[in-house]
């Protein structure tokens, strides 16, 4: 048999180990000091006598082993009152979890021992040897017996590694001081950090003590820890938002129940969240600041509860304009955070955590259905819908004008039944979400035409909030398209659907703002009553007095009857209109024209027909109303102004009014332009230019007309008059207001009646 | 090279005869001297709304005093454990508690409470009407830990042991005088390591436990040292941390000791008795955390098992 040395050697280490029992705890140090806590190193478990308690074997000094030493009951054994009292904050409540193998989201450091089962144990933190033995603690991280420094819960991210990435895990922010954090944080058991309002992860967790669950400070199922620093979220507690209110068999995306994850853990999970904002439920692609909601009030979720609707207010939209960036709502950048050069999302309107706004105490309620005052609103809409006119400035008029409801008509409803006391000025013709149809229309639509006069209809019917408001017998085309006229214009056309196109029609809201009283000047001190309106205001899109622009938009070479002697500014200021309206009331052109109520189909015209003879064509009855005695142009009445009858005129080659040889024909009893008929007043004189040469508006003073001028539609050597008299024309087509110097002896029949 | 071969063969034939020699003697060795017991008979638990309870006293009326500290409270039972009353809440003010640990009962009934984390002794009625209370001063810049008292009424003495200060403090009964402390830090004798809970016996002698040199320490009515009792081990008639201690009307000594979870029993001269025993098991008697421990008139053993949250009511058998 053969042996070498090393077997030798082998047997002889044996041989010593029983033949001298106590030596090898002898070897490791039996010091009674180090026996304090190192108990099976004592020599008494090494003799032939009984012991009190059981020799437990296990290499106490082998890394990565727990020994006695480490276990709950030798710490016990001083904590309890008897060397240390940690009886409260180790016992009393929740602890960190030993005795357990970490979880898959942890990796525990090699310096932080496991068990021999690899499971965490008091010593895998604490050991009597450790770095920063320092009895009570201090603010450098020297906690007594910790293993390693926990300078602002350094020890706790040597494990917790995704909590402390928390940009990459979506967990709760750390080592940041966007937050001032509360004394009552500090008094409920929370660590304050090196610096002031830094959150650590002892800001919030208890590794001893722990009143609540997960090893909060306090019990959070209320969320109580979270509206310590969160206070303004808290006001969501017993609101809607308040699951428990509203949907209390809900859990998160950790599967935690209301009554576990409180109000603020029904959405929002501090650690290892879906996405930003510590979302905890499912979160779909997009704005956070609008997909948050969605969450829930989509339309695709099995939450049939406060859907947007096919009409909703747009979002992730950019503000309507660089200078109307509302001041108090906030815009969002993509990742969900506030931005001042963001798009406007749902958070942008609401303040998902408050119902009411105003009083923030009213937290509504399961069954309170909201209005405009409160629904998560950040700001309070129904009084003067302040909320919209942070982004809808141009509208801001609408308070204080007559299309503010709640002045002028405080009874009238929107299709949702609701008054315009409760829904504010905006609120009765649009709403923001489940509207009935585009503008977020909140009407009932009202007659068989398109959606655009609908719009308008609505209140302005026989029967509605508007009817002393209608349009008459005769008023201005609408639902027209101006390419039938060749007129072009900068007014808004619209199609059938209300989007504003170049080639749609004229509507209502061509002409009109609904929400803009006066273009020019808002009114200041609104009387809170239903106003009159003139050419200055009535939500006309411009003014149309003194000076005309607003039909000038669209009738452009009408527009050159500004300053002219037709410009009643400039020759008869007093001289007023059917509707009793002055020219600075009514504008130059509503002097003569009338766009709504009119009772004269004939030009919309708005003064009485002058007085013809029978047969006279019934357009120059217009130019009577005024050129007649006792009336304002009584001083410009011609001695003679008639062409023989009987003698039909054919003008077809001067019927295209954009030719500087135009020349119209009426028909006696319509007054529509046709081709063959008798010449009348407007065949050689166009009533809004004064000279046939000079496309200008006039000189604004009242002149003495020539030959040349008086508002003559064409040159006198172009003029129809040739088209029958030849030659002769020229001289016919000078004299033709002279009873004199005419060729034909004066008829009876057109001598005016004076 | 036969030779060598032969040398081999007869060395590993020499060892091996050693080794199993050895094994034998061994195995003859591990025959552990049985320990001597002391049965008690189970009479019943006082359980309920304990948190980590510490203390135990019994009046001579016959009332059971638990100092249930973490609760901040003091409960108050019948002698069949059932629940009387109970006083204190958490606070400094009179009648008040932070954390308090020791109890002592005087002849009329006056209650003496250890209140720890107040610094401070409280005194109430039996009734548990707040009395008076001795503020325990520091020593230089080190907080007192007051954890027990003891009323040593023939010698108008109140001792109070400072178990951070590593001393004891004596008061004058009456006037609640400051007048002495015994003992300094160290592990001499009249030296401690946290001392904490005491007892006196019918001489008025001082039990004290040193819990981390691991004895107990009596001393003379005068604070002279008289002996220690115990030792540094787990065998029978050491400690490894002990707690509680009370004397039984045979002047014996009885220490309980939490981690080993073992109550032992010392004659009055120091000697090793007994353990407590389990007369089922025939084995001693395991409790889960003994601290303070207390016998009665009736010769029943009240052990307070702090992590059970229970307080054990036995009769002593022998």
């Amino acid at each position: 048999m053969h042996l070498n040395k090393y077997t030798l050697c082998f047997l002889i280490a044996i041989a010593i180990f029983i033949i001298a029992p106590g030596a090898s705890a002898l070897e490791m140090s039996s010091k009674r000091d180090c026996v304090v806590c190192h108990i099976m190193w004592l020599d008494d478990f090494r003799t032939d006598k009984e012991t009190l308690v059981d020799f437990q074997p296990g290499n106490v000094l082998m890394k990565d082993t727990q020994g006695v030493v480490s276990s709950e009951e030798i710490c016990y054994s001083c904590h309890d009152g008897y060397i240390m009292d940690s009886r409260n904050i180790t016992w009393n409540f929740n602890r960190h979890p030993t005795f357990v193998k970490p979880s898959k989201n942890i990796t525990v450091p090699m310096d932080l021992p496991l068990s021999a089962k690899g499971e965490i144990y008091c010593g895998t933190c604490h050991s009597a040897h450790g770095k920063g033995a320092s009895p009570h603690g201090n603010p450098l991280g020297r906690t007594s017996v910790f293993r390693d420094l926990n300078i602002d819960s350094s020890l706790c991210e040597k494990c917790h590694r995704e909590e402390a990435s928390f940009k990459f895990s979506n967990s709760h922010p750390v080592h940041t001081d966007a937050l001032e954090l509360p004394d009552a944080l500090f008094e409920s058991g929370g660590t304050k950090a090196t610096e002031k309002n830094k959150v650590i992860c002892q800001s919030c967790h208890k590794t001893h003590g722990a009143k609540g669950k997960k090893i909060l400070i306090v019990d959070n199922s209320g969320s109580g820890l979270c509206v310590m620093c969160h206070k303004d979220q808290g006001l969501l507690i017993d609101t809607k938002h308040d699951l428990r209110v509203t949907l209390p068999d809900e859990k998160n995306i950790n599967g935690q129940p209301l009554s576990e994850s409180g109000p603020c853990g029904a959405c929002h999970t501090p650690h290892r969240a879906s996405g930003k904002k510590l979302w905890a439920r499912p979160q779909k692609q997009g704005n956070p600041a609008t997909q948050l909601c969605l969450t829930c009030h989509g339309d695709d979720t099995p939450y049939e509860i406060k859907r947007t609707g096919k009409y909703s207010h747009p979002i992730n939209v950019d503000p309507l304009s660089k200078d109307r960036i509302p001041k108090d709502l906030p815009l969002f950048a993509a990742n969900g955070t506030k931005d001042s050069n963001g798009k406007v999302q749902c958070f942008t309107c609401h303040n998902i955590h408050r119902w009411d706004p105003d009083t923030p105490s009213d937290r509504g309620g399961k069954n309170v259905e909201g209005d405009s005052s409160n629904s998560f609103l950040r700001v309070s809409n129904n009084y003067s819908s302040s909320l919209c006119l942070q982004c809808h400035t141009d509208k801001k008029q609408i308070v204080t004008s007559d299309h503010n409801l709640e002045i002028t008509a405080p009874k009238e409803k929107n299709f949702q039944g609701v008054l315009p006391s409760v829904s504010g000025p905006c609120g009765v013709c649009h709403i923001p979400h489940n509207a009935r149809a585009i503008h977020l229309w909140a009407k009932e639509p009202y007659g068989d035409k398109d959606f655009v006069t609908q719009l308008c209809t609505a209140c302005h019917n026989e029967n509605g909030a508007a009817k002393a408001k209608l349009l008459g017998k005769y008023f201005h085309a609408v639902d027209v398209p101006l390419d039938k006229f060749n007129i072009s214009t900068t007014l808004p056309l619209y199609d059938s659907e209300g989007n504003v196109v170049p080639n749609g029609k004229v509507v209502c809201i061509t002409c009109h703002d609904p929400h803009t009283w006066d273009p020019n000047n808002p009114i200041k001190d609104y009387p809170n009553t239903n106003i009159e309106g003139d050419a200055r205001n009535s939500f006309l899109r411009r003014t149309n007095s003194p000076s005309s622009d607003l039909c000038m938009a669209c009738h452009e070479d009408k527009a050159y009857v500004d300053g002219t002697d037709h410009d009643l500014n400039i020759t008869n200021r007093d001289a007023k209109n059917m509707l009793g309206q002055t020219v600075e009331e009514s504008g130059q052109c509503g002097a003569c024209h009338l766009v709504h109520n009119s009772p004269n189909k004939i030009k919309l015209w708005a003064r009485e027909f002058g007085a013809v003879p029978k047969d006279e064509d019934i357009v120059n009855a217009l130019c009577n109303s005024c050129h007649s005695k006792g009336n304002p142009a009584e001083g410009k009445i011609p001695t003679i102004a008639s062409h023989p009858e009987k003698r039909l005129v054919n003008n077809i080659m001067r019927s295209n009014r954009k030719l500087l040889d135009y020349a119209p024909i009426y028909d006696k009893q319509t007054g529509k332009e046709i081709n063959v008929g008798n010449i009348s007043c407007p065949t050689c004189h166009n009533a809004h230019q004064w000279n046939p040469v000079i496309k200008a508006k006039g000189s604004y003073k009242n002149l003495e007309g020539a030959a040349t001028d008086s508002f003559l539609r064409n040159v006198s050597y172009n003029n129809i008059c040739i088209d029958c008299h030849g030659l002769d024309a020229l001289f016919r087509y000078k004299y033709y207001h002279d009873p004199e110097e005419r060729v034909e002896p004066l008829p009876s029949r057109i001598k005016f009646s004076n | 090279m036969r030779n060598r071969k032969a040398f081999h063969k007869n060395t590993v034939h020499f060892f091996l005869t050693v080794i199993c020699s050895f094994l034998f003697i061994a195995s003859l060795s591990t025959d552990v001297q049985a320990i001597k017991l002391t049965y008690v008979k189970h009479l019943f638990d006082i359980t309920g709304s304990f948190n980590q309870p510490s203390d135990i006293a019994v009046s001579e009326k016959g009332l059971i005093y638990v100092v249930d500290g973490v609760n901040n409270k003091v409960r108050v039972f019948n002698q069949k454990g059932k629940p009387l009353f109970s006083f204190g809440r958490k606070g400094a003010l009179n009648g008040q508690f932070n954390f308090p640990l020791g109890i002592d009962i005087d002849s009329t009934g006056k209650v003496y409470i250890a209140d720890s984390g107040n610094h401070r002794v409280q005194t109430f009625t039996s009734s548990g009407d707040y009395l008076s209370q001795i503020k325990v001063p520091s020593n230089n810049d080190n907080p007192s830990d007051p954890t027990d008292v003891v009323v040593n009424e023939s010698s108008r003495k109140l001792l109070i042991a400072d178990n951070d200060n590593h001393y004891i403090q004596s008061y004058d009964l009456s006037k609640g005088v400051f007048t002495g402390t015994y003992g300094s830090p160290g592990m001499e004798k009249r030296e401690f390591r946290y001392p904490f809970l005491m007892a006196a016996d019918s001489d008025n002698y001082l039990y004290i436990v040193d819990v981390i040199n691991t004895r107990v320490q009596v001393f003379n009515p005068e604070g002279k040292f008289v002996m220690i009792i115990g030792g540094w081990g787990v065998e029978k008639g050491n400690f490894f941390r002990p707690k509680g201690v009370a004397l039984d009307s045979n002047n014996r000594v009885f220490v309980s000791d939490s981690y080993m979870g073992v109550v032992q029993v010392f004659e009055h001269n120091g000697q090793f008795h007994s353990a407590i025993g389990d007369r089922e098991s025939g084995s001693v008697k395991k409790f889960l955390t003994p601290v303070g421990i207390f016998i009665d008139k009736n010769n029943r053993l009240y052990v307070v098992e702090m992590f059970a949250d229970k307080v054990g009511v036995y009769s002593i058998e022998d």
